[in-house]
Formats: C-alpha cells, structure tokens, sequence
C-alpha cells in the first residue's frame, strides 16, 4: 500500500513538474548577466548568405541559423553604419532577413547547439511603424513558452527574450514578427542583432543539484 | 498574331526606309524653303498616355514575381488638402531601414528619323559642329554621360556620392532617411545595351509637306553644325514628329526587338521633337501642340499583361529650345519615369511654374524645372554634359516637411519653398 501511495506520488511530482515547465519560461527585457553571444560579425560585413548559416557562440557553441525561405532567397548581414538605419546600438552587426531586392525571409529558426537557460536578442521591422515579435523556445522539437514584445508606434528596436526557470532546457529559439503597421510592411523582413544566451551561474547550479538530491532523499525515507 | 502583324509592320517599314534613305542628294529642298520652326514662350514639354489603375496592380505584381521593374509603393497623406495619396516608385524604398540596391536594366534603342522633305536626323552619325568637336555621336555621348555613368554630386554642402545622376538625385530626394545609411541605398541603371538602330519615315509619298497628313516634317531652325550637304544631321534642320505616329511604333518596336519587361527601354532621337498631331496644320502653320521633347509610358495596351516601361527622349542639338542641350531632356525623362513610371502617382494641385503654365497633379518631377539647368558636368571623354536640375523632389509635390538633401526641393535649391496651395 506504501509502495504504491509512493509510486503514485512521485508520478504525480513528474507531472507537476511537467506542468511548471511551460509555466517557468518567463519574458525578459535584456541579458543582464549574458555569458556567451553568437555574433553575425564573424560572418563578415555585407555578406550574403544561403538560407542557413552556421555561426559559432563566443565560447565555441555551434549554433545554426536558418530562415523560413523562400529557401533560394539570399540573406544579408550588414552593420548598422552601412546598411541599417533603425536605433539599434551604432556598429553593432546584425542580420536582415532579406538581401535587399525585395524578398524577406523571417522568421529565424536559430539551434543553439547547447543547453541555456535564457536566450534573447534585439530586433526591427525593416519598415518604420509599430510591431509585435515573438520568441519562442524549444528543446529539440518539444515548446517551452513563447513570450511577445510590442514596440512603439515608430517601432524601435525592442529585446526580445525569455528564460527557462527550471533549467538549462532550450536548445533551439524562433524569432519572428507577429505583426506590423508601417505602409507595406512585411512580418519576415527584420533585423537582428546578436544571439545573446545565458547559463546558470555556479552557485545556481549547486543550489538546484542540492535541491534535486534533497527531492530524492525524502522519497528514498518514504520507501 | 497581334505580335506577328506588328512585326511585319515595323519590317516593311524599315525596308522602306532602306530604300528611301538612299534618295539622291539633288531631291533635297533648298533649307533656306522649309517651314521656319520658331519656339513659342514658355518651356519645352513632355508628354504621355493616362495610364489606368489596373495597370499598377499588374506591374506590383510583375515587380514582386521578377517579371517586371522593381516598384515599391508608398503612401502620404499631404497637409494642403488632407487626402491621402498612394503610388510606385522605381527601385526599392529608400523609407524603409534597410538599405538597398537595385539595378534596372537599360535598353538604348537609336532612332533614325526622316522627315517628308527628305532631312534626316540620325544618333548614330556624327555632328561635331553641334557636338563640341566631339567625334562621337548621340548613341555614344549617351553611353558616355553622368546619366549612366559614375560622377562625385555635391549638392550644395553634402556629398550624394559617386554614382548615376538619376541616383543622386534620388538619394536627394530622399535624402532624410537614406543618408542615415552612409551610402547604402542605390536605384542604378544598368547595364546598359543597344539595341538595333530603328528609322522611321512618314506614310505620305512624295517629299511635299501635306498639312494634317505628313507625319514627319522638317524645319529650319538652329545655327549650330557644319553639315551642309547631304540629308543626314544637316545643318539648321530640326525634324518634328507626330507623337501619335511614333508611338505605336514605339511599342511594336518594343515586341519586334523582345525587350524585356525587367528593362527600361530609352527610344533616342536626334535634334528630333514631337508635336500631339500631325506637325504641319491647316494653313501650313506648325501645330500648336509643339514641342514635345520626350515623354515616358509603358506598353500597358499592347502588352497588358507584361508590362515594359519606356521613355522617348531628343539627344538635343541645343539653341533652339531654353536651357535644352544634349542629355537634359534624359535626366528630365529617367527621372520622372524613376518616380512616376507608370504616369499614375497623383499629388494636390500645383502648377504656374516649369513647363507647366496651368496646374498638374502628377508626380512628373521634371515638369516643375524645366527649362533650368544643373551646373555643366565635363566627362573624361572631354564632352561638357547639361543635365536639367531634375526635381523638385517628392515633399515638395505632396507639401509634407522637406525628405530631400539640405531641407532642399531640387538639387540646386532652386526652389525655396514647397508648391504651395492647391493649384486652381
């Protein structure tokens, strides 16, 4: 009777946790605490790319960015000074889902190749006028949470993040516009700065393992 | 079938020509006996079909699919009258904030003229009397001009960049959102090709001017020049042509040659203008709707469903129209047709001013300035080119808070102030 109470129980703690998984992806404003970016720059001024790319974090993470299409289309990165007149912050690098002839290609499907807790980055419509954008966190295939953004009415650059409580679970973001309300504008056409990603810091980590082995002691008592 | 019969027509005519073309020096008329051309006050003018809404839909289209000519589309509610007004451009936004640039290709297609009396007008032979000694031609002066070619602009204090005059002036225009962009918004033309050299002659026979009939007719006016025997860019002849005439032939021309719809075509005449009707009337007197120097359209009637922009434009002799020489009547001409190439983009009532003595509520940015010239720009091939001071620019017409370069209208702040109230 005790083994089965316990068995139920700690079915009944998974699907809890299951639960607060979605619950615990919560929106933020910025990457205070930023412990590795994956930065456009590296790929060179005013390259024009495929409709994937791979590009690797600060610290070496692998990440792949790849683009809803049309897939033949040409993406283009550029700096600020030179291609990109909104107020994101001067020579910063960011991509534009479009080469500038006229397509657009958002939104961005960007695979961190690794595990983060908070992933986030700054974004604009290409045409002046407000916007909402979404992000919204995976790992692997499974959704996390999304979190949406609505900028001003000329539609400056917002930050567009979210962090996972429970852990270092996302492992693939989406970055896109809902929405926008400039004449002709179009929701693929963005730019974005940099990837920015964070992990928990140390004292987090032992905080959540000592908890964790807490969790097991109390269900190893009950047996 | 349209296509075919069209083709056989403008074949037929070019063997006719072959064989008229060759007429004997001696079948000229003395110079000194044509009619007298004498320009009337006021300034030379363009001219152009009204084009119909659906047409912009289907060019949209074509732009979006790649069809047709990069458009982009833009809408202003303007102050002066509170009515909000939309249009397509050539190109990509410069309202947007990524930079862009687009390259549009061009077509030269020269133009042999020959008028009733036999005079001929041809870009493709020389004229140095009226050329600056120049060796070349109109079809080669062209190629060579600030028009398609790269030159340092400075208008007034700011630097617009080493490019195309109609791109600087565009850049100008826009000069508030695009100069934010250190260089990175460009409307280009290019490249540039040539296409068979067309002629085109009258349908009357014989050499006499027959009043309302002779589509093509000579006359004497100008000094400049030291051709004075022959048929071919004499001395003192100016050909005037019905723009009626030349139009159908304009676009059969367009479907014999396969121009494509992604391309501007440029017709190219020499010390050639037009008048809306046949060029001599009743009485023997020339038709008051002269002169037309160029205008800008597309083929939307013969080609409805892929439709090619094109301009007709007088490589002009000068000295006989104001503030008219060689490439103005082109920066007049690709400009307009860069902001308005579908002859559609309303704007409030303006007018009294350029070649325009009532009111217009076009987008045509070289009307209001016709007749004033940019400062001359001397090319490495030792030609001095005059080029219109094209513009007055987009806030001007819409009179919305200055986008051009400066707080400027145009590009030699000719203009002071925006077009003022609604032109009645």
């Amino acid at each position: 009777m005790l083994k089965t109470f316990s068995k139920a129980a700690l079915c009944g703690l998974l699907l809890i946790a299951t639960a607060a998984m979605a619950d615990t992806v919560v929106g933020i404003s910025g990457m205070g605490n930023q412990s590795d970016a994956y930065s456009w720059s590296q790929l060179g001024d005013g390259t024009v790319v495929g409709s994937s790319v791979a590009i690797t974090s600060n610290t070496g993470y692998n990440g792949l960015a790849s683009f809803a299409g049309p897939s033949s289309i040409t993406i283009a990165q550029c700096g600020v000074s030179n291609c990109w007149s909104g107020n994101f912050n001067p020579g910063d690098e960011l991509m534009w889902t479009s080469a500038g002839d006229g397509t657009a290609n958002g939104p961005l499907n960007f695979s961190l190749g690794g595990s983060f807790s908070s992933v986030g980055a700054a974004i604009q419509v290409d045409t002046p006028g407000p916007f909402t954008a979404t992000i919204s966190a995976f790992n692997g295939a499974t959704f996390l949470g999304s979190y949406t953004v609505t900028s001003d009415a000329n539609g400056d650059v917002v930050y567009l993040g979210l962090t996972d409580l429970s852990g270092t679970n996302i492992t693939r973001a989406v970055f896109g516009l809902n929405s926008c309300g400039g004449f002709g504008c179009d929701t693929r056409d963005f730019a974005i700065d940099q990837i920015e990603v964070t992990t928990p810091e140390p004292g987090a980590l032992a905080l959540l393992g000592s908890g964790l082995l807490g969790l097991g002691g109390i269900i190893r008592r009950r047996r | 079938m349209k296509r075919s019969v069209m083709f056989l027509l403008c074949a037929a005519l070019l063997c006719f020509s072959c064989a008229a073309f060759a007429q004997d020096d001696s079948q000229l008329p003395d110079p000194s006996t044509l009619p007298q051309f004498n320009p009337q006050p006021g300034e030379p003018g363009d001219g152009g079909p009204v084009i119909s809404a659906g047409v912009v839909v289907t060019a949209k289209n074509a732009s979006a699919n790649g069809t047709g000519i990069p458009l982009w589309s833009y809408q202003v509610t303007s102050p002066v009258d509170g009515n909000t007004y939309t249009g397509v451009m050539v190109g990509r936004s410069p309202l947007v904030r990524g930079a862009r640039t687009t390259s549009v290709p061009v077509v030269i297609i020269p133009v042999i003229v020959k008028a009733q009396q036999g005079f001929i007008t041809d870009p493709t032979s020389g004229d140095p009397g009226c050329l600056q000694g120049n060796p070349g031609n109109a079809v080669s002066l062209t190629l060579q001009s600030p028009i398609l070619n790269n030159v340092n602009w400075n208008f007034g204090p700011t630097f617009m960049g080493n490019t195309q005059y109609p791109d600087a002036t565009q850049r100008a225009n826009f000069w508030s959102t695009v100069g934010t962009t250190n260089g990175g918004f460009h409307t280009l033309l290019g490249p540039i090709t040539v296409a068979p050299t067309q002629s085109i002659q009258g349908t009357v026979p014989g050499t006499t001017v027959v009043p309302n009939q002779s589509q093509i007719v000579a006359f004497s006016a100008g000094t400049c020049g030291a051709i004075t025997t022959g048929a071919t860019n004499r001395k003192g002849i100016l050909n005037i042509m019905d723009i009626n005439y030349f139009d159908p032939f304009a676009e059969a021309t367009l479907a014999a040659l396969h121009v494509p719809a992604t391309s501007f075509a440029m017709f190219l005449f020499y010390d050639t203008v037009m008048t809306s009707g046949p060029p001599v009337v009743t009485g023997g007197t020339l038709n008051p709707q002269c002169c037309i120097l160029g205008y800008h359209s597309d083929n939307d009637d013969t080609s409805p469903n892929l439709i090619t922009t094109y301009g007709v434009v007088d490589f002009d002799r000068g000295g006989i129209f104001s503030a008219t020489q060689d490439t103005s009547v082109m920066a007049h001409e690709v400009q307009e047709w860069m902001d308005d190439p579908l002859g559609n983009n309303l704007t409030p009532a303006w007018g009294h001013i350029g070649q325009q003595s009532g009111c217009q509520n076009n987008l045509e940015e070289g009307d209001p300035l016709s007749g004033t010239l940019y400062p001359p720009v001397p090319m490495p091939n030792g030609f001095t080119y005059h080029l219109q001071d094209v513009g007055p620019y987009f806030s001007w017409f819409f009179r919305t808070p200055s986008t051009g370069v400066n707080g400027w209208y145009d590009n030699i702040h000719k203009l002071t102030t925006d077009a003022g109230p609604v032109c009645h």
